[in-house]
């Protein structure tokens, strides 16, 4: 079922395994010096983050927007010059407009399916397995990518989420990117030697 | 060794909140590239996986068992970098099931040029070994810092013969 967490809602969350402060591994200890927020947030239900997952699934911004905060950001992680729609975006109407207009004229997402899920306090990460349709030349992608979601209240406040971009990128090609041959060299034509 | 991890404005984290004594027992480990730590903390079946283009850079791809992975993290990881530092801005622990993501520094052995890039770990501990590891990266970008030009996307991977295709094979 798409959009569904079925096994993961089956999943029981383990005995929470916080060891006793580890007086010997100071260097492992986490610093919050310089944080801006350092309180627990409520803790996000599984049945918030699968609403919030199936809303996504969905595509649908108005099935989505009820899940949003007002001031949501939204932080796709990828080279911007081949895909459009990575970036960072502020506010629900920015954000619904990456899922409902920009992500739509370039993918098609055919398949959106969790593959892993972990929650903890108020945030979750989820792996998706992700089937795509590129819109203008139609060929199918194939991917996974990794979504980090923190809740206040019921709704997303941060999303960020990145993918093996590379391997987006050969998928939209079409063919094997040579990396590591240095790319030929461009004078630009409205350079002029003075 | 300067390396260390750390976390950076973690929302929904207390102020006193320290990590479980088996994650900090690998990120050591995989920090320190120590072999006798490895053994330790790796489970003998433990599989890894560094998403990315493993037929242009061999630290990408699969790792089944403790001695491939070990190979990787402390001999041909090093010869492309050594990771300093990761910087987490959420680290997540469900469980004896982590997820965390972040930055991470690392320098590049040849140039000794500083590479930065944003990269996600799912791991998954049974009995405190780690069992299984999944890093996802914006290799793209990474890939740009490690060959330390911008990657033309229209250049193909040549077909390379190994073999003359005009030699017959001699079969003995």
């Amino acid at each position: 079922m798409r959009g569904r967490l079925p096994e993961l809602m089956a999943i029981e969350c383990g005995p929470r395994d916080w060891a006793t402060p580890i007086t010997e591994n100071k260097d492992f200890r986490i610093s919050l010096a310089g944080c801006v927020e350092t309180m627990m947030g409520e803790p996000v239900s599984r049945a918030s983050v699968q609403s919030f997952y199936e809303a996504l699934a969905s595509r649908d911004p108005l099935r989505l927007a009820p899940h949003l905060a007002d001031d949501v950001e939204w932080l796709t992680v990828g080279p911007a010059e081949i895909f459009s729609f990575c970036g960072y975006r502020r506010g629900k109407a920015a954000v619904l407009d990456y899922i409902g207009r920009l992500m739509p004229a370039t993918l098609a997402i055919k398949r959106f399916e969790p593959a892993d899920i972990v929650i903890d306090g108020d945030t979750a990460a989820i792996i998706n397995n992700v089937a795509a349709v590129r819109k203008d030349n139609g060929r199918i992608l194939s991917y996974q990518t990794a979504i980090f979601v923190v809740f206040s209240d019921g709704k997303a406040v941060s999303v960020k989420g990145l993918a093996d971009t590379f391997d987006m990128a050969e998928q939209v090609v079409g063919h094997r990117i040579d990396a590591i041959s240095v790319p030929d060299r461009q004078v630009p034509k409205d350079v002029i030697a003075l | 060794m300067t390396a260390s991890i750390s976390a950076r404005g973690l929302p929904g984290s207390a102020p006193d909140r320290a990590i479980p004594d088996f994650l900090a027992a690998f990120y050591r480990a995989y920090l320190s590239r120590d072999e006798t730590l490895l053994q330790q903390i790796l489970h003998d079946d433990v599989e890894w996986l560094l998403m990315g283009p493993a037929d242009q850079l061999d630290i990408y791809g699969r790792r089944n068992g403790k001695a491939e992975t070990i190979e990787l993290i402390t001999r041909i990881m090093p010869c492309y970098f050594e990771i300093l530092d990761f910087e987490f801005e959420h680290l997540l622990v469900d469980g004896q099931r982590v997820a965390a993501y972040g930055r991470v520094r690392a320098r590049q052995r040849e140039t000794g040029r500083a590479l930065c890039f944003r990269g996600a770990h799912f791991l998954r501990f049974e009995n405190g070994k780690l069992m299984s590891f999944r890093s996802m990266a914006d290799t793209f970008d990474l890939v740009e810092q490690v060959v330390g030009h911008p990657i033309d996307i229209t250049k193909r991977v040549e077909r390379v013969t190994l073999v003359p295709e005009e030699d017959a094979l001699l079969i003995v």
